[in-house]
């Protein structure tokens, strides 16, 4: 999609001119005030402001002649707060999308409800439901509504942890289950990095260029990498299980590790998500057999300090890069340079 | 007791109500939904015409209504020979227009109180604007619909100024229960004013226990829910 999108509102400037993926899940991050909201709803054309371009799938919704009505842009859209109807039952909220979504290819209410694990709320009214039950209603409501575009406006920040986190792995769910393209709204840098797939940095009303986030976290020229929760999300493969300690060997880059839960079908696309922070490196001096344990031999391609004591590495194993933050002391011992030949461990790694 | 003439006072009264309120509803819903989501200046003086009835002397609405409304008024006798004062149809028109903020101000009160956001979620599951209307935004305005209702029904029941002026004293035309209970009383018909007094007082009074019972259920109901309350 194409975004040319220049908002004046009092001293609120928002300018975007980038082309946003069409496929997969892209993240519009930012602090809060950065206008991640008025952008959406904007795309959504909820509202409408002049001097904004959009083009979706080779669609127009709005240029300087032409502006798409919401109801006709097959968008779904879902609020910070779920905003589901308060005359409706959840059954009746979902039948309201239902009922007026075009019939291609939309996936079916059953899934839906399945993947979002909301059968037991059918007959409830929404003023009964918690917060994260809620959540649960208006993401079904806006799959139902068999939408070209999902928009998602911070699904997340009511929820505490407890509650976060199935929404969470049913959104990852989603995304693995039907070709929808997501926008997905936070400021919250660990949900972007488990969810997304692209991610466009929005701050103080500009736009960084929107790239895929393992891109966009190693560079370290750009001040998301030297974030306390920085992170990089890496595409692994699933090695092997073992039923007796419940664990899976997934290959990393040129090594491999072992992390909880599985087994994992092969075909399955798995994401790791490896935390600077969490990146312990050591010297390469252990010889790797093929079933060499949690270390991941790497080359350094670049550092950079960050902050007084600390600096931020970024490593190359295959065809993965991922981040390491580590001390200066432990740097001159390492002797981290570009080039350098470590090892990384990455103890307490999930796989999603 | 009551007296057939009474009765007939009372069931025109009835009568008047019930259709007053049904075009009030038909009249009053746009306007409260042009009121409550317009941001245009004019909403400033709609809003004000339709407050007038509020602090106008009914005497003043009605010696207005029977100007226009007369043999010599420019709607006199456009609808009815010879004019539409001193007809039911001229009391309906007096009756609509004095009670209109009773019923405009409960429904664009809702309307506002629900907000933009149903609406905007309603256009994102493909919604059209009227579909919108009538499947969001009346359903979640239903509590003030209940009040305006019953509003409406009860002023008209209560009003007397306005239909003196413009309706007169015509039994089983414009006789209604007010003025009805005037008459007793000038001439010094204690009993029969007590009777139809006591009647109206009755009704009134059980009418508005109804809107109140309904509002604090629906108050409790929408708890959480976002829909605020809307009491008169």
């Amino acid at each position: 999609m194409k975004l040319d999108l220049h908002i004046r509102q009092g001293n609120f400037r928002l300018d975007v001119s980038d082309s946003w993926p069409d496929t997969g899940v892209t993240a519009l991050f930012g602090p809060s005030g950065a206008g991640k909201t008025t952008l959406l709803r904007t795309l959504a054309g909820l509202d409408r402001h002049a001097a904004c371009h959009i083009h979706v799938a080779g669609e127009t919704w709005q240029d300087d002649d032409l502006f798409v009505p919401p109801h006709r842009r097959r968008i779904g859209y879902v609020f910070q707060d779920a905003q589901l109807f308060p005359h409706l039952s959840v059954r009746e909220n979902l039948a309201y999308a239902v009922k007026r979504a075009s019939h291609n290819g939309h996936p079916h209410l059953g899934d839906i409800t399945d993947v979002l694990e909301i059968e037991a709320l059918l007959e409830r009214r929404p003023a009964t439901l918690s917060g994260g039950e809620r959540q649960r209603v208006a993401i079904a409501r806006a799959l139902a509504s068999g939408p070209r575009l999902l928009l998602l406006d911070e699904p997340l920040a009511s929820l505490d942890a407890d509650r976060k986190e199935p929404v969470l792995s049913q959104l990852l769910h989603i995304r693995r289950s039907w070709d929808i393209p997501m926008i997905f709204v936070s400021h919250n840098m660990d949900d972007v990095i488990r969810l997304a797939d692209y991610m466009a940095f929005l701050d103080a009303g500009r736009a960084a260029p929107c790239l895929p986030i393992a891109k966009i976290m190693t560079d370290l020229d750009s001040p998301l990498a030297h974030r306390a929760d920085a992170a990089v999300p890496v595409g692994v493969l699933p090695l092997g299980y073992d039923a007796e300690t419940r664990m899976s060997r997934i290959r990393l880059g040129d090594g491999s590790i072992w992390v909880p839960g599985g087994p994992y079908e092969v075909t399955h696309p798995m994401r790791l998500i490896v935390y600077a922070n969490r990146t312990l490196l050591s010297p390469p001096t252990v010889p790797l057999g093929p079933d060499a344990d949690e270390a991941i031999p790497c080359t350094v391609r670049s550092t950079c300090s960050s902050g007084e004591s600390t600096m931020i590495v970024v490593l190359t194993s295959g065809e993965v890069e991922f981040l390491s933050r580590v001390s200066r002391r432990q740097a001159n011992q390492l002797g981290l340079v570009v080039g350098t030949r470590v090892l990384a461990h990455i103890p307490g790694a999930v796989v999603h | 007791m009551l007296t057939p003439a009474d009765t007939n006072a009372l069931l025109l009264t009835l009568r008047l109500a019930l259709v007053t309120t049904g075009i009030l509803l038909l009249i009053g819903t746009p306007l409260a939904w042009f009121m409550a989501r317009s941001a245009s200046r004019f909403r400033a003086v709609l809003e004000a015409v339709v407050a007038l009835p509020l602090v106008l002397p009914p005497t003043v609405l009605g010696f207005y209504l029977l100007l226009v409304l007369g043999p010599r008024g420019p709607l006199g006798t456009l609808f009815a020979e010879p004019s539409l004062a001193f007809t039911f149809p001229g009391l309906v028109i007096g009756s609509v227009i004095y009670s209109l903020p009773f019923v405009v101000q409960p429904v664009q009160n809702a309307f506002r109180a629900a907000g933009r956001a149903p609406l905007d979620t309603a256009a994102t599951l493909g919604a059209g604007p009227l579909d919108r209307f009538f499947t969001v935004a009346l359903p979640l305005a239903r509590p003030g619909f209940v009040t305006a209702s019953v509003l409406g029904f009860a002023h008209t029941v209560g009003e007397f100024g306005v239909v003196l002026m413009i309706g007169g004293n015509i039994p089983g035309v414009t006789r209604v229960a007010s003025i009805a209970v005037y008459d007793h009383v000038e001439t010094l018909n204690y009993a029969s004013a007590h009777a139809l007094s006591l009647v109206l007082v009755a009704a009134s009074l059980l009418m508005l226990i109804v809107v109140y019972a309904y509002n604090h259920q629906h108050d409790q109901q929408a708890a959480g829910a976002g829909t605020a309350r809307v009491l008169p």
